[in-house]
């Protein structure tokens, strides 16, 4: 419960940040630390109290993840064992609360009041103001935080009046009962059995007093709780926290105004945020003192589903349960079975598999009869030679100065008794010749068709041909040049002869 | 005569004859003639090959590598012997009685002992941009294969890291392994020279020597010593390992071709090499062959399926090793020679690789990790996350990425380590990994579980740890890389994402295993860590905490060499990506590379020629056909 009343205090510190009152956001944190870090230590020495007699949560109980030690239904009337954390409990409760005088009173009121009196302007962009701070969101603010006021009156109280009020309700308390189990080990179970379930049934010692180091610590926090609320009490002009802090604010203070028709209500401010105290506490004493909580069973009854869904914290956890958690747990199921068959069957087995295959289609021809090896030696050695046999005319060109000189060398490939013949170009010859390279010189946007045909020893032959370029001179409008089975051309260097 | 001559020629020849007439069991007929015969065959072959070695290699050699070590008081031959000093002790250790058990391992021991300290040698200089240490000497002159080991910034914390985490390795391996304890010590000591022998090697012959030389220490380990399945995991590892490599070789031995064809000699200097720029197509395939065997080494998904079959099988000293250093390899080959030599397609890549190791890496890997039901199977996934971060700090390419991604192969290495130390401890007591079988260990083990939860924590990057500076850092690259472009943003936020899982894995299984109820009746009286186990980790656990409060002594002497690697590789992959040719490579001037980065590298008619070239990268110098 202290730990959603923190969540809300939070949302008081963010509006005095947001309306631009830094300091009293920053004097709520900083009182609220007192009575806050009060109210803890003050459930934790109820909370000690009661081990005397029940442990910590069993694990594995389903739904509730309250540990009965800390709920609040097992506790009540607690004030006639335990003064001190009663007292200092009820001061760090009125601060909380917004009792006129306390810290939490000043500094809540200093925000609210901030929220209803001022307007904080954007920065300028382009001299226009970023975003306009509309005149019914300060008043809407003031509302909003009068009316959490009151409900944090409220469950502060209901959280004081159950624990240190009515009946106790933990066990039933035999004078001189003495514990069977080891006080250090709450919780742990050596004999297997569990505690038995809190309640009226159970039998245990009168509760007792926490030990000066828990109560001394109570005290001092009780008394900041107090009086701290005098570092900022604007309206009576005592605020020496402000006057430290203003200077770290002095720039980000130029943005807030003054709301216009907001002066001098100051004082009347106050007033409803007082009246919040008075309402909040006095439901609470209505509810929980007067009645020991009777209304808030009907409204259950009444209203089961809301009651269980704001008991349930708004289901905020189940709800990232359901989205963030479920979905990250699902993708690392995935991976983990993809990992397990996708990637490592297929990386690993399926290559072995393609490995083995291949080993048992070879180890077929390895069948060790010489015959077969003959036999296949004379197949290939029959290909070697109808392709010794066969004329070929593979031509390469050699372009890497076309751009400079236009100069092109077109080379075929040698062979056996290869004579060439080239065509296409006025240097070429007529006759076959044992010349294997042709430069060509070539104008600038120059196309030529080269042929050469290829005479072997047995004088078959064959032709192939090529077609050589260069590109115009204003740097080149057909895409470089063009070598007929080429790859796309990456743009050349710029050579300094090109020009 | 002086006593120099005596020293180089006979003293090698004497020991080695020595040892090799000691070799030959007793016994036959006539030992002593087998003994005498062995011994002076052995000690003539190493005389021969003495007289025999080219003496105007060693002059040019020589020439080669100008006279800085001597002057800047850098014992040049400490590389030489951190290198040899664990290969010789494993060769000695074949020669003593696999029944003298503590003289093995005290002698396994003190060797690498040794080592460790020679390498704190290391650190006695300033480590300013350039080679320290260097030393050059011909190997194979006729295919330009040369001995060429240095140090920069780079290699020298992971050379460290190296000496380091192996004597603790091997020490707490004495604490688990009780069997064929002689072929034990022989693995690490030769592990342990291949490994440094890959850190410090500026040839890439000799790299490719050592970085497969590395391999059969590590398959000896696994089948050895291993686990159930520990044969084909070890196959596995070997076969994925292998082809990776092979590629690599391919791919070098065809920058080896193009720098003939260039120059008209032959070089596997990686300096030399690093001035080649390769036709566009060849620089995309030969750093697709490079990267290939260097991912499947890191590993990056979807190569890393072997690693968790080989950590899980490998008995616990090698995984520590297997982790903290092999690992390192493969980022410390990629940052070396992928980015660089082939700069142009590591810079116009590395959006999509970094997606690869985001994704594919950091998430993927932390994601199937939470899910795995086996311990060390579990650190093995966040292997793979954790070295997705060292391979983005990489592929970002900013000064402080690189240095947080050099720093996290050391982080992980460390932590990584331990973690496979204090898994191989609950494993030794309860020979299970299965995370259900543990519960409520802080109980009877709490020295235990602090030990495991500090390691956890700076294995997740919690502030004052090392963790945390490492993946700070790439973060940080990750987000002002300019290689990344727009993806630059998407990209750290999935990195950051990345450490929230890390979180949720590490801390749900130390939630699991070490509180809660105590349900297993088998760990109720488990006992606390040995004396053994505890020396092992302290190094590891003080060196947590020193990286993490104290990270300036290892960033400060890093700075210059990341610089120098970041500066070529900015300048580099400019000119590989707008001037390669499409058809011939070209050779750069020097005055592209940093200042001193060249040192030591095989002078070349036609590269000075490029140098004296003004015209910068547009100078292309024509083949010698």
């Amino acid at each position: 419960m202290l730990a959603y009343s923190t969540v809300s205090q939070l949302g008081f510190m963010f509006i005095g940040v947001g309306v631009g009152a830094f300091a009293a956001g920053f004097f709520h944190v900083f009182t609220h630390a007192f009575f806050k870090a009060c109210l803890f230590l003050g459930a934790g020495s109820v909370i000690h109290a009661m081990h005397a007699r029940i442990g910590h949560h069993a694990p594995g109980a389903p739904g509730d993840d309250t540990d009965p030690a800390q709920d609040m239904r097992n506790m009540g009337g607690l004030r006639h064992w335990m003064p001190l954390t009663r007292w200092t409990f009820l001061i760090s409760c009125c601060a909380i609360a917004g009792f006129p005088g306390l810290s939490g009173f000043w500094s809540k009121d200093e925000i609210l009041w901030k929220a209803f009196s001022s307007s904080p302007n954007g920065p300028n962009i382009a001299k226009e103001a970023l975003w306009q701070w509309p005149s019914w969101l300060g008043p809407a603010l003031y509302v909003a935080g009068i009316v959490a006021a009151t409900m944090t009156a409220f469950y502060m109280f209901r959280a004081y009046f159950t624990t240190f009020h009515g009946n106790f309700r933990g066990w039933s308390i035999v004078k001189g009962w003495k514990d069977h189990g080891n006080h250090a080990d709450h919780g742990v179970d050596h004999d297997g059995g569990q505690h038995e379930e809190p309640g009226a049934g159970m039998k245990g010692p009168t509760p007792h007093e926490s030990a000066w180091p828990m109560t001394v610590p109570l005290v001092v926090l009780a008394a900041f709780a107090l009086f701290a609320g005098f570092l900022i009490a604007e309206p009576i002009h005592v605020a020496p926290l402000a006057h430290l802090l203003e200077p770290i604010f002095t720039h980000a203070d130029r943005y807030v105004t003054a709301r216009a028709g907001s002066e001098g209500m100051m004082w009347l401010m106050m007033a409803p945020g007082f009246l919040a105290f008075l309402a909040g506490t006095g439901a609470a004493i209505y509810v929980y003192w007067n009645h020991q909580g009777a209304p808030e069973r009907s409204f259950q009854r009444q209203f089961p589903r809301l009651y269980s869904l704001v008991y349930d914290k708004w289901r905020i956890d189940e709800l990232y349960d359901a989205t963030v958690v479920g979905m990250v747990d699902a993708l690392a199921d995935i991976f983990t079975m993809a990992d397990k068959w996708i990637i490592d069957g297929i990386l690993a087995k399926v290559s072995a598999a393609l490995v083995g295959a291949a080993g048992t289609v070879l180890r077929a021809l390895q069948t060790g009869r010489t015959q077969a090896y003959a036999a296949s030696m004379v197949v290939g050695l029959a290909g070697v030679g109808w392709y010794v046999v066969r004329p070929h005319a593979e031509l390469s060109v050699d372009d890497a100065n076309v751009r400079q000189s236009g100069q092109v060398v077109v080379s075929v490939a040698p062979g056996p008794g290869y004579t060439y013949r080239w065509e296409g170009v006025e240097a070429a010859g007529s006759d076959f010749s044992s010349k294997r390279t042709l430069p060509i010189q070539l104008q600038p946007g120059e196309r030529k068709n080269v042929s050469v045909t290829v005479r072997n020893a047995f004088r078959s032959e064959t032709k192939q041909t090529v077609t050589v370029a260069r590109p115009d001179r204003p740097s080149g409008v057909p895409p470089g040049v063009t070598v007929v089975p080429g790859r796309p051309q990456a743009p050349q260097l710029p050579q300094q002869g090109a020009q | 005569m002086s006593f120099q001559p005596f020293l180089y020629w006979l003293l090698p020849s004497l020991v080695v004859g020595v040892l090799a007439a000691l070799a030959p069991r007793s016994g036959g007929s006539r030992p002593e003639l087998r003994r005498l015969g062995l011994g002076v065959v052995a000690g003539v072959t190493v005389l021969a090959v003495r007289a025999l070695w080219p003496e105007a290699g060693d002059t040019a050699a020589a020439a080669a590598a100008p006279g800085t070590p001597a002057a800047s008081g850098e014992w040049p031959h400490l590389l030489n012997v951190l290198v040899g000093l664990p290969a010789l002790a494993a060769v000695m250790v074949l020669f003593v009685p696999r029944q003298m058990l503590t003289l093995l391992r005290g002698f396994t021991l003190a060797v690498l002992a040794i080592g460790f300290l020679a390498s704190l040698l290391l650190l006695s200089v300033p480590m300013t941009a350039g080679w320290h240490f260097q030393y050059v000497k011909d190997w194979m002159p006729a295919l330009g294969i040369r001995w060429h080991v240095a140090v920069d910034g780079i290699s020298l914390w992971l050379i460290l890291l190296t000496t380091f985490t192996t004597p603790i390795a091997v020490y707490a391996s004495f604490g688990s392994v009780k069997t064929r304890i002689k072929e034990l010590c022989f693995s690490f000591l030769l592990l342990q020279s291949a490994m440094l022998g890959a850190f410090v090697a500026l040839d890439l012959f000799q790299f490719y020597v050592f970085w497969e030389l590395m391999l059969v220490p590590m398959y000896l380990m696994i089948g050895i010593w291993g686990g159930a399945e520990k044969i084909k995991a070890a196959i596995k590892f070997f076969i994925y390992t292998m082809s990776g490599s092979v590629l690599m070789l391919a791919a070098m031995v065809y920058l080896v071709w193009s720098h003939q064809k260039l120059t008209g000699t032959w070089s596997w200097d990686y300096l030399a090499l690093s001035r080649v720029v390769l036709p566009t197509w060849a620089q995309a395939t030969c750093f697709w062959a490079f990267s290939l065997a260097f991912f499947i080494k890191v590993p990056m998904w979807p190569l890393h399926t072997w690693l968790p079959d080989a950590h899980v099988q490998a008995p616990t000293g090698g995984s520590v090793i297997l982790a903290a250093v092999m690992l390192k390899l493969g980022t410390y080959a990629y940052l070396r020679f992928s980015m660089g030599l082939f700069p142009g397609p590591a810079s116009s890549r590395a959006a999509q690789l970094a997606g690869f190791a985001i994704l594919g890496g950091i998430i993927y890997g932390a994601l199937v990790a939470w899910k795995q039901q086996d311990v060390k199977r579990l650190v093995a996934y966040s292997s793979v996350a954790h070295l997705g971060y060292v391979m983005l700090g990489l592929f970002g390419v900013t000064p402080v990425g690189m240095q947080g991604a050099v720093l996290q192969m050391v982080n992980h290495g460390i932590s990584t380590g331990a973690l496979f130390l204090l898994v191989g401890v609950i494993y030794d007591r309860r020979h299970t990994r299965m995370v259900e079988e543990f519960g409520g260990l802080a109980k009877p083990m709490p020295i235990y579980a602090a030990c495991f939860l500090i390691v956890t924590f700076a294995s997740i990057g919690v502030p004052g740890t090392n963790g945390f500076i490492g993946e700070f850092m790439i973060i940080m690259g990750t987000f002002s890389s300019e290689r990344f472009g727009t993806f630059a943003g998407i990209h750290t936020i999935g990195a950051a994402l990345g450490v929230i899982l890390a979180a949720v894995y590490m801390l749900s299984v130390v939630q699991k295993m070490f509180f809660g109820p105590l349900t297993h009746p088998k760990n109720r009286n488990l006992p606390d860590l040995t004396a053994r186990e505890t020396v092992a980790l302290a190094p590891l656990v003080a060196m947590i905490f020193v990286i993490g409060f104290f990270p300036s002594i290892f960033l400060d002497r890093m700075r210059d060499g990341v610089k120098v690697a970041y500066e070529n590789f900015k300048n580099v992959s400019g000119q590989a990506v707008s001037f390669a040719d499409d058809r011939d490579a070209q050779i750069l001037p020097a005055s592209m590379f940093h200042k001193g980065f060249l040192d030591g590298a095989p002078e070349t008619k036609a590269a000075a020629a490029a140098d004296a070239a003004p015209a910068g990268p547009e100078a292309r110098v024509e083949a010698d056909r």
